[in-house]
C-alpha cells in the first residue's frame, strides 16, 4: 500500500514539477499561456521565455537530477555505503577542474567550452577509477583512490581559483559553477546532456537485479551467478558517466545523489529493479523542485545550496531516527 | 499641349516607381532604441548620462547600491534588474540590451536567439576606451549629440587637471585592501594614477593586472601614500595594521592613507574623472587652493 502511494506520488510529483519549473520563474505565466507558448503561439516575449529559456532549464533540470539520483543509487548499493555518493570516485571534481580551468585560460566564452572541458575532467578522472575498478581493486581500495582523486582534483580547483581571486568577475563565474545552477541553459547543453543521460539511464535500468545481488556482497553474487567485474565495471562507467554529463551542464549539484536514493528507499524498501527508475524519477522532480525555489526566493540562492538546504537537514534527520 | 503632358504623365509613372522602389530599398537610418535595458553598472552611469528617461526599461541588479553605483539614488527612479540572466532580462521586453564582455556566454546566446540588440562593452582600461564605450551607446540610443557633448566635456576635464597638475612630483602610491591583493598595469587604478599625478609602485615593480600583494617585496617599494576604497569602512587603517603586509609601512604608520568612494575608483566610465580629481586633490592639494 505504501509503496504504490510512493510510486504514486513520484508520478504525479515529476509532472507537477515540470510543469511548474516551465510556469513559475520571474516572469508569471498561465498554465494556458504556458501551453500557447510551447506551441509558439501568443505574446512573442513568452513563447521566448517558455521556449528558449524555461523549457532547457527544466529539461537539463529533471536529466540532471535523474542522472544524480540513479548514480547515487548505484554508489551506494556498490560500496554497501549509506554515505556513498556520486561524487565519491572524483568525477564532480574532474569535471570541476576541467570547467574551471577553460574558465580561468578565458575561453569559457564560447559557448560549448565549459561543458565539454567539464566532460574532458570528468572522463580524465573517470578513466582514473575505471583503470582501478579493471586491475581488480577490492571496493575499500576503489574507494580511497576515490577520496585520493577527489583531494589532487580539489587542490587543482582551489589552486586556480587562488591564481585568479584578483579577477573578481572570473572568481564570481568559478564560484557559481562550483555551487552549481541552471539558469541560462540552452539548446547546447540539451544537446550535450540529455541524450547521454537518457541513454546511460536506460543501460542502467536493466541492472537492477544485478544490483540486488552485489549490494548482498561480491562473493554472494558469484556464487549466484553474476559476473561480479563485468557488471562491476559496467556499473562504476555509468554512474561514473551519468555524474560526469549531470555536472559538466549544471555544474555541481550536491545532495540529491545522497538523499533520494535514501529516501525512496525508506518506502520502497532495498530492491533496485524498483529504487532505480523510481530515484531517476525523485531525484528529477526534487532538483526542478529546487531550480524553481532558486527562481522565486529572494538572495540570489543557486541551486546547489537549495539542494544542500533542503538535503542537509533531511539527512540529519534521517540519520537521527533511523536504528 | 495635351499630348505632350500625356506624354510627360506616362514617362513619369516608372519613374516614380523606380524612386519608390529605391527609397524603399535604401538602408535605412537604424531607428534609435525605445526600450533599453542595461545588465552592468558601469553600462547604467552611460545610460543613465545619454538616454532619455523614457528609454530607459531597466538598470542591473546592482543598480540601487550605492556600494558599486556612483549613480544609486537616480538609479532608484527606474525599474530594476532581479537578476542578470536572459529571462530577467527579456521581462522589460527591450529592443536593446548593454552588456559587458563578462556577461556569461549562455546568458548572451539566450538573448541573441530571443532576436535583441545588444551592444558589448568590451574595453574600459583607459579613457579612449570610455570615449569609444559612450559614442557607441549614444549612437544607439539617438543621441551621437549628447555623447560628443559628454565625450568633450570629460576632456576639458581630464585637460584641465593636467594643467593644474604641470610639473608636480609625481607620489608614489600603492592600492590596498583587506582583499589582499593590488593593482598594477592595464588596471583602472593605473589609469587613476596617470591621470592624478601618482606613480603606482606595483607597475613600477612590473606587477601586471590584479596581483596578489607580495608581502616581502612591499617593504621594498616603500610607497609614500596608500589608496583604498571607502567601502572598505572607515576602520580600514586599523585592519591593515594587523595584516602583517602593511603592518610595517612607513605610510601606513604615518597614517597616510586616502579613502576615495568605492563607486568611483571601479568606476568604468567618464565619471572616472571625477575619481582623477578627487585623487589629485588629496595628493597635491597645493595645486587646488
Amino acid at each position: 500500500m505504501k509503496r504504490r502511494l510512493v510510486t504514486w506520488l513520484l508520478v504525479s510529483l515529476l509532472p507537477a514539477a515540470f510543469l511548474a519549473s516551465l510556469a513559475l520563474g520571474e516572469v508569471r505565466l498561465p498554465l494556458a499561456d504556458v501551453a500557447q507558448a510551447l506551441r509558439g503561439k501568443g505574446d512573442p516575449v513568452a513563447v521566448t521565455i517558455v521556449r528558449d529559456f524555461r523549457l532547457p532549464r527544466s529539461l537539463i533540470g529533471a536529466a540532471v537530477g535523474a542522472a544524480l539520483a540513479a548514480s547515487g543509487v548505484v554508489m551506494q548499493a556498490f560500496f554497501r555505503n549509506a554515505l556513498a555518493s556520486p561524487g565519491l570516485l572524483g568525477v564532480s571534481s574532474g569535471a570541476a577542474l576541467g570547467a574551471v580551468s577553460v574558465l580561468a585560460l578565458g575561453v569559457g566564452h564560447a559557448l560549448w567550452t565549459v561543458p565539454l572541458a567539464a566532460i574532458a575532467g570528468a572522463f580524465v578522472a573517470t578513466a582514473a577509477v575505471v583503470v582501478f575498478a579493471r586491475r581488480g581493486a577490492g571496493t575499500e581500495r576503489l574507494l580511497l583512490s576515490g577520496v585520493a582523486l577527489n583531494a589532487l582534483l580539489d587542490a587543482g580547483t582551489a589552486f586556480l581559483l587562488s591564481a585568479n581571486a584578483g579577477r573578481l568577475e572570473l572568481s564570481g563565474q568559478i564560484l557559481f559553477w562550483l555551487m552549481g545552477g541552471l539558469e541560462s541553459r540552452t539548446a547546447e547543453h540539451v544537446i550535450i546532456g540529455i541524450p547521454s543521460i537518457v541513454l546511460a539511464c536506460v543501460l542502467l535500468l536493466p541492472l537492477g537485479r544485478d544490483l540486488n545481488l552485489i549490494s548482498l556482497g561480491e562473493q554472494s553474487a558469484q556464487s549466484l551467478g553474476v559476473d561480479v567485474r563485468r557488471v562491476r565495471r559496467r556499473l562504476i562507467v555509468l554512474s561514473t558517466l551519468l555524474t560526469a554529463l549531470a555536472t559538466s551542464v549544471a555544474g555541481v549539484v550536491g545532495f540529491v545523489g545522497l538523499v533520494v536514493p535514501h529516501l525512496l528507499r525508506l518506502s520502497l524498501g532495498p530492491d533496485h529493479r524498483r529504487l532505480l527508475p523510481a530515484s531517476m524519477m525523485g531525484g528529477a522532480a526534487l532538483t526542478l523542485a529546487c531550480d524553481v525555489a532558486t527562481r522565486l526566493l529572494p538572495g540570489g540562492l543557486r541551486l546547489g545550496v537549495v539542494t544542500a538546504l533542503v538535503g542537509g537537514p533531511f539527512f540529519l534527520w534521517m540519520l537521527r531516527t533511523l536504528p | 499641349m495635351t499630348l505632350l503632358l500625356r506624354c510627360v504623365h506616362r514617362a513619369s509613372l516608372p519613374v516614380w516607381i523606380f524612386l519608390f522602389c529605391a527609397l524603399a530599398g535604401a538602408p535605412a537610418a537604424p531607428s534609435p532604441a525605445q526600450r533599453v535595458v542595461s545588465q552592468t553598472v558601469g553600462t547604467d552611469d552611460l545610460l543613465l548620462a545619454l538616454a532619455d528617461p523614457a528609454q530607459i526599461a531597466a538598470l542591473s541588479n546592482f543598480g540601487r547600491d550605492h556600494a558599486f553605483s556612483l549613480k544609486a539614488s537616480e538609479a532608484a527612479a527606474y525599474p530594476m534588474l532581479k537578476s542578470s540572466d536572459a529571462e530577467s532580462v527579456m521581462r522589460f521586453r527591450p529592443d536593446l540590451v548593454l552588456v559587458a564582455s563578462y556577461t556569461e556566454a549562455p546568458t548572451l546566446a539566450l538573448l541573441r536567439r530571443a532576436g535583441v540588440e545588444l551592444i558589448m562593452v568590451e574595453r574600459f582600461e583607459s579613457l579612449e576606451d570610455v570615449y569609444a564605450n559612450i559614442r557607441t551607446i549614444g549612437a544607439a540610443l539617438g543621441h551621437s549629440d549628447r555623447a560628443e557633448a559628454l565625450v568633450r566635456t570629460t576632456q576639458r576635464r581630464v585637460v584641465e587637471l593636467a594643467r593644474t597638475l604641470e610639473g608636480v612630483k609625481p607620489v608614489r602610491v600603492l592600492a590596498v585592501s583587506t582583499y589582499p591583493f593590488t593593482s598594477g598595469l592595464h588596471t583602472t587604478f593605473q589609469d587613476l594614477c596617470d591621470h592624478a599625478g601618482a606613480i603606482n609602485v606595483a607597475t613600477e615593480a612590473g606587477l601586471v593586472g590584479h596581483a596578489s600583494t607580495p608581502d616581502e617585496r612591499l617593504l621594498t617599494w616603500n610607497p609614500e601614500q596608500l589608496i583604498a576604497s571607502d567601502t572598505e569602512g572607515t576602520d580600514l587603517a586599523a585592519r591593515l595594521r594587523q595584516m602583517p603586509a602593511y603592518r610595517h609601512l612607513p605610510a601606513l604608520r604615518a597614517g597616510r592613507l586616502i579613502l576615495l568612494p568605492g563607486p568611483l575608483m571601479a568606476s568604468v566610465t567618464h565619471h572616472r574623472v571625477e575619481a582623477f580629481e578627487a585623487l589629485a586633490r588629496k595628493l597635491h592639494p597645493e595645486r587646488f587652493p
